[in-house]
């Protein structure tokens, strides 16, 4: 009993942080510990506008998480992103909770390169909170970020969620969270990346994370991610198969709160897998 | 021929340290004895291993998995990659070739150097007894340390007080340490330790046959079907150390690419620890892929005895005493008093790729060990006797090394279950993963699993650890390691949880300086130290570690060290805590002279006990300790090693403490007047 009202306790913490707006998901990206703004695959749409500048055919995303396997506490989010002539443009939204709590997101992005070293992306997103017998609330944000190329192996990149910061409510100054990352990734070599990122979100402490990708071959990949405050360890693997459809799985671990596990799947349209 | 021989030792003198065996070796045993944390510690195997192999290089074109597995400084697919070389390309003909090895970079080709060598000439793996006794060599040990100041233990009060009260030492306080020991190679060892400690009595009162602890072995190894054989003090070490393992191992150290224990079947026993050893014979044997090892032991433990008042002749023991000291009459009290039998059997399955085992070990007291129930300890070993059965695997797969061991004790059913991965990701970057789970009641005499906790019980946990090259200069080592106590321990009055962190971050531009840079961050639950009413509430303690280190060898002969070393505690039923040291250390090894000298000058100042700072003392060969510097004060030590008639050396130390605020330094039998403490180290060492 304890340990139900534990979970529960710590939930409502996690729902404190991580639901007014933006939420990590993606699996690729929560399998490594969200450690991924510098990654740019169309999963940046939901990490940094500014990476996504990089797509090169149309993409689209689903993903999944269920964090410590409760059903109240279940994330869904989709991306696409087109290129254009200039510049990529892009449409996501994700949804968090059940019929008692639930917020939403939904936004429209344009990211594009500035020069060969440099790209960067704007977002504006509508996000709501719904919760039962309290009705709704919504408001518009502003998002933005920058991916800057310091070497070949070397990505560096800021990304600031809510840069108005949006109100939820006029009562107690309640707003939606702004969150700021700034990251690094390294290809160590053709088959290993780190990444490092620290996140701050306005009410909450510094979250420093860490994780790595492996490519064990073409069409497998591994990974494994930690963070702190608090600390939470993931993993998960990646499956590319012929036709261009990636399968992510993986699963986040919380000492007390134990497996959140999360699947996705992506697809690049006109982008054929090289076998070699 | 000869210009092939020119040319492979042009190749050696290209990766030629300037660095002598003895620095090699202690960095390696800095590094991974740093985070053990104590006063006394007997790394005698470790050093004695790497010592040998640095004299007697490794022929990689002939090397088994066992023999680079006993460096301890391969991971098993580094190790495997060798062999697989060998098998594919035939003979090394050059060290260069190992840079076209899949997964090993530069950086551990030289650290690896010194101990492995490239030639024709290929090791003899079978040894005769009549060759081993014809070509081995004896050593001898002598040495003796003393504490030169008075402590309250050792005051002049008379025998009669003595031996009623337990704050007096009965002996002198010097400690003397002998060892003789004649050995081949790796092949034949026969010796004889013997050891005082401080307080305890020579040759007088309790101590008629003179030291307090001989320990006596004779070992061969080198057969075809009979691997090994010992007699005496002898070591088994097994899987990962769940079941049984005498002898220190390593949890979490900086190299976190080497969370995998390296299990050596047999051998024998060289240290002083009283009670980590087995007592015995013991034989190796083995045919084809198949190793079968089957031991005996028998020796006494230092244990509390109750009587019982209704049975006269039943006796139980209340606790064990694992110390070894042996200085108040309380302590003689509790000598030996009581027997322990081990016996047990390990089967293995050996291949290149793929080892297997199966031990079974019975385990068992000749009294019924009975300690009181508390809360914390209620599921520990009480009873006479138990049964653990284990089985460990390691399987290599491509660049993945699975290891494992799952061990059971008949001991309340319970069960303990290790299982690792260490993938060698390629030549610049591995991740380990070590998932552990240990039952709040697992139970068997001398395990040594990984842990977070001192004992092989009572945890779950998970490791992640990755080390990667940066570039040439730039090495990143990182672990995460959380862990879960599902049951209550000593000083933590409920089920908890907490966390371990560390980062080193290291520049070496070349062969001759280093800088790190390291972060730790450890989270452990303790009691509160606010006690309102009954239950005494737990709360985390969060503690940072950060520290600089400089080393630079300025010539051939001086070196140059420096750290410096923060420490932060915060818990909310104190106000936060921090502690710093300050040390510089100076080698000097002119390469001509008979002579090496190690100094040291340290400042440190700490708020409290609980944030001292633990640091590695370099001493006399074969003499270990990482102190803890707390208080305020500073802390200097010299150590003169000097090399006369070619086979004798002399080892003198002297260091000292001298505290600041303060008029007298730790308490009861151990409590010194004033502010000072010294140390004194002789050692004579000779070999013929």
């Amino acid at each position: 009993m304890i340990k139900i009202i534990n979970s529960f306790f710590f939930c409502f913490l996690f729902v404190g942080i991580f639901s007014q707006g933006w939420q990590p998901v993606g699996a690729r990206s929560l399998s490594l510990s969200s450690a991924t703004i510098c990654l740019s695959d169309v999963w940046a749409y939901h990490n940094n506008p500014g990476a996504l500048s990089e797509i090169k055919s149309t993409s689209f995303g689903l993903s999944y998480e269920n964090r410590f396997l409760l059903k109240e506490l279940q994330t869904q989010a989709f991306v696409v992103a087109h290129p254009l002539k200039k510049g990529v443009i892009s449409l996501g939204a994700q949804l968090y909770g059940q019929s008692l709590y639930r917020t939403s997101r939904v936004g429209l992005g344009y990211s594009m390169q500035l020069s060969n070293k440099l790209s960067a992306g704007v977002q504006l997103n509508y996000q709501a909170v719904r919760i039962t017998n309290y009705g709704q609330k919504g408001s518009l944000s502003a998002e933005m970020g920058v991916l800057a190329k310091v070497s070949e192996k070397v990505n560096f990149g800021i990304s600031v969620f809510n840069i108005n910061r949006a109100k939820l409510s006029d009562f107690l100054d309640d707003r939606f969270n702004t969150v700021m990352r700034m990251g690094i990734s390294y290809e160590i070599s053709s088959k290993v990346i780190v990444l490092a990122e620290a996140e701050k979100e306005v009410e909450s402490a510094i979250r420093p994370k860490g994780a790595m990708e492996y490519k064990v071959s073409d069409q497998f990949f591994t990974r494994v991610g930690f963070s702190a405050n608090p600390v939470e360890l993931t993993f998960g693997t990646g499956i590319v198969l012929k036709n261009g459809l990636k399968i992510d799985l993986g699963s986040s671990w919380h000492q007390i709160l134990g497996f959140s596990p999360h699947a996705g799947l992506t697809f690049d349209f006109n982008k054929k897998v090289v076998n070699d | 021929m000869i210009k092939i021989f020119l040319f492979i030792a042009l190749l050696f003198s290209f990766f030629s340290f300037s660095q002598s065996k003895s620095e090699i070796v202690q960095q390696r045993i800095e590094l991974i004895s740093e985070q053990l944390e104590t006063e006394e510690i007997d790394l005698t195997d470790v050093i004695e291993q790497l010592n040998y192999y640095y004299d007697h290089p490794i022929n990689l074109n002939n090397a088994t998995k066992e023999m680079l597995g006993a460096l301890s400084l391969l991971t098993d697919v580094q190790i495997n990659d060798v062999l697989i070389h060998v098998k594919q390309f035939g003979k090394f003909i050059s060290i260069y070739e190992l840079q076209a090895l899949r997964y090993w970079d530069l950086q551990t080709i030289q650290i690896v150097r010194p101990f492995i060598r490239v030639d024709e000439k290929l090791d003899q793996l079978h040894v005769s007894l009549r060759e081993a006794l014809k070509y081995g060599k004896f050593e001898i040990y002598l040495r003796y340390q003393r504490t030169p100041e008075k402590k309250a233990g050792y005051a002049d009060v008379p025998d009669s007080i003595k031996m009623k009260s337990s704050s007096y030492y009965l002996g002198n306080a010097d400690r003397y340490y002998t060892r003789l020991r004649f050995s081949y190679r790796t092949n034949l060892s026969v010796g004889v330790t013997a050891e005082k400690d401080p307080g305890e009595q020579f040759f007088r009162g309790s101590q008629k046959n003179g030291f307090d602890f001989y320990s006596a072995h004779a070992f061969f190894k080198g057969g075809k079907y009979l691997k090994a054989v010992a007699v005496g003090d002898y070591q088994v070490q097994i899987g990962q150390g769940l079941n049984l393992w005498s002898g220190y191992a390593f949890n979490k150290t900086a190299d976190v690419s080497n969370i995998k224990k390296n299990a050596q079947a047999l051998r024998p026993y060289t240290s002083v620890d009283e009670n980590r050893f087995l007592r015995g014979t013991a034989i190796d044997l083995a045919y084809k892929k198949f190793e079968l090892t089957l031991f005996g032991s028998m020796k006494n433990v230092d244990a509390s005895i109750i009587e019982d008042s209704l049975a006269e002749d039943l006796e139980f023991v209340s606790s064990i005493d694992l110390t070894g000291f042996h200085r108040t009459y309380r302590e003689i009290a509790k000598k030996d008093v009581l027997s322990e039998r081990i016996f047990g059997s390990n089967l293995r399955y050996v291949s290149r790729g793929f080892t297997f085992g199966l031990a079974a070990i019975n385990q068992s007291y000749d009294k019924i060990f009975s300690k009181s129930i508390v809360p914390y300890n209620q599921f520990d070993f009480r009873g006479k006797s138990l049964t653990s059965l284990s089985a460990d695997y390691s399987y290599i797969w491509k660049n993945f090394n699975f290891f494992g061991e799952i061990s059971h004790s008949t001991f309340n059913k319970s069960k303990a279950i290790l299982q690792g991965l260490i993938i060698a990701l390629d030549s610049k970057a591995s991740l380990s993963i070590l998932y552990r789970n240990y039952d709040k009641a697992y139970q068997t005499f001398y395990n040594n699993g990984f842990t977070e906790g001192s004992n092989t019980q009572n945890e779950k946990g998970i490791y992640f650890g990755f080390r990667t090259k940066l570039s040439n200069a730039w090495v990143l080592n990182t672990y995460m390691d959380v862990f879960k106590f599902p049951w209550l321990k000593y000083q933590v009055d409920a089920p908890s949880a907490g966390y371990e962190y560390l980062s080193q971050l290291s520049y070496k531009p070349n062969k001759v300086m280093e800088i790190y840079g390291r972060f730790r961050q450890q989270l452990k639950p303790r009691n509160s130290r606010d006690i309102l009413g009954p239950i005494t509430q737990i709360e985390d303690i969060v503690q940072r570690n950060y520290r600089i280190n400089f080393s630079y060898q300025v010539t051939e002969g001086v070196a140059l060290k420096s750290r410096i070393e923060y420490v932060t505690i915060n818990r909310p039923s104190n106000t936060p805590e921090k502690g710093m040291i300050f040390t510089q250390d100076i080698v000097i090894k002119p390469k001509s002279s008979p002579i090496d000298l190690a100094l040291r000058y340290a400042l440190f100042d700490t708020d409290s006990y609980d944030t001292r700072i633990y640091t590695f003392e370099t001493n006399a060969l074969y003499v270990f300790s990482v102190p803890a510097y707390y208080y305020q004060g500073s802390r200097a030590y010299f150590t003169l090693r000097y090399t006369f008639l070619r086979k004798c050396d002399l080892w003198v130390r002297y260091g000292s403490f001298i505290y600041s605020n303060r008029t007298s330094l730790s308490s009861g039998a151990e409590k010194i007047e004033g502010n000072r403490k010294s140390d004194i180290t002789v050692q004579f060492r000779m070999t013929f």
